[in-house]
């Protein structure tokens, strides 16, 4: 599988457009849920993608074999989300008691089935709104999208301590609001 | 045991891999209300956290986003290539401008150039020939030797000067004749005095002269 990254990147790098498109459909779906978790909102997602492939595809040549391409890839697409959630002045309009309702079944619950988009983006949103925009990137790629520490430093270049800092105090403020939203919905049941 | 260290154990306990708590926290734990509410949150804040992690996004027509994607790097590669055609374009007629630029400037310069040489060619060549017994001639010859070459110039010019019919050879020979040393000078006007066609006895004073001259 290594193997086959290494040669798709060789032949990108030579401006081969199959094997860009090899590249995309073999990367996309991950960009789009890292976009998503930043994002919160389907068609934003969507667009950073775009854009960060198109990116990619530009800057290919500056890619350095040593570094892990995946990291080199997370890296573009969070700028390019970071770019987005600068300039989108619109908020969507959240249910709070829907979002409530949704975190209580996952709390009461170990739910496996999956829920849509929307609602998992509103759920995202209302737990990590307000949060400093550092904070912001740090608690969703580390807990939300799952990546270690140590890559959460590369892709936002950002020290160890800085790192635990910012999601020592994104975790506090999220524990604090999922509370008030706990105690919300088992006030209105 | 103070509340904020036990809540930083807590933390740690929730989100790192601490497989236990110690008996001394968990005692204040069951023993303070703040701590207990702090402790289930934590819980419930991972548990939440760690649920919406397994629940991943789903990207609608993965295809249509490929080809999306495809599409924009199409546009974008026409665009490159129409670009680079739009420049060379444009580098091609600046050129062609800069050179028909440089053959006009160039060609009128050279133009200038042969119209001056053409007019002051037409104005020596319309200076008529100095007559030989005129006051001028006679004055050239009464400066030399006695006075010698410099005093030639200095007469000679302010002369020609003063008759003005040939104005503008005469200026223009002076300036020449002004470069050279004054045997050179004498010797040309000599010479030239020989093609003016000159009675026998300006001869013999002519000759004199250029002997005088070279035994000098």
């Amino acid at each position: 599988m290594q193997m086959d990254i290494v040669n798709i990147i060789k032949e990108v790098k030579s401006g081969n457009k199959t094997a860009f498109k090899n590249l995309v459909e073999e990367y996309q779906e991950y960009a789009f849920r890292m976009a998503f978790r930043v994002l919160s909102n389907e068609e934003d997602a969507k667009d950073v993608v775009q854009d960060s492939f198109i990116k990619i595809w530009k800057s290919i040549n500056s890619f350095d074999a040593k570094l892990k391409f995946t990291t080199w890839i997370y890296k573009i697409v969070i700028n390019c989300a970071i770019d987005k959630l600068r300039s989108s002045k619109s908020k969507n309009t959240i249910n709070i008691d829907k979002v409530s309702e949704n975190l209580c079944r996952i709390d009461r619950t170990n739910p496996d089935e999956q829920i849509e988009n929307k609602e998992l983006g509103n759920i995202i949103t209302c737990i990590s709104d307000g949060l400093p925009e550092k904070q912001k990137l740090v608690f969703v790629l580390r807990d939300i999208q799952g990546l270690d520490s140590h890559e959460v430093e590369k892709i936002l270049e950002m020290t160890d301590t800085s790192v635990k800092s910012n999601l020592y105090n994104a975790r506090q403020s999220v524990r604090k609001k999922l509370s008030k939203l706990l105690a919300y919905e088992r006030r209105t049941i | 045991m103070k509340c904020d260290v036990v809540k930083r154990k807590v933390y740690e306990f929730v989100n790192s891999n601490i497989k236990q708590l110690d008996d001394e926290i968990i005692r204040h734990i069951d023993n303070c209300p703040n701590c207990n509410a702090h402790y289930e949150e934590s819980k419930i804040a991972k548990k939440i956290t760690s649920s919406l992690n397994q629940m991943q996004p789903i990207l609608n027509n993965p295809h249509e986003l490929t080809n999306d994607i495809l599409a924009e790097l199409y546009e974008l590669e026409q665009e490159k290539n129409s670009a680079s055609i739009r420049f060379f374009t444009i580098t091609k007629r600046l050129l062609a401008a800069a050179s028909i630029f440089l053959i006009v400037v160039f060609g009128y310069e050279q133009y200038i150039i042969v119209e001056k040489l053409i007019k002051l060619e037409q104005q020596i060549s319309a200076v008529p020939r100095i007559p030989v017994n005129s006051p001028h001639y006679q004055e050239i010859l009464s400066y030399y030797p006695k006075q010698g070459a410099g005093f030639i110039k200095t007469g000679l010019t302010s002369s020609i000067i003063a008759t003005q019919d040939n104005d503008l050879k005469s200026r223009f020979m002076i300036a020449r004749l002004g470069r050279l040393s004054s045997e050179v000078v004498s010797k040309r006007l000599l010479d030239q005095l020989v093609l003016l066609r000159i009675s026998n006895e300006e001869l013999n004073i002519i000759n004199s002269i250029k002997n005088e001259l070279e035994n000098k």
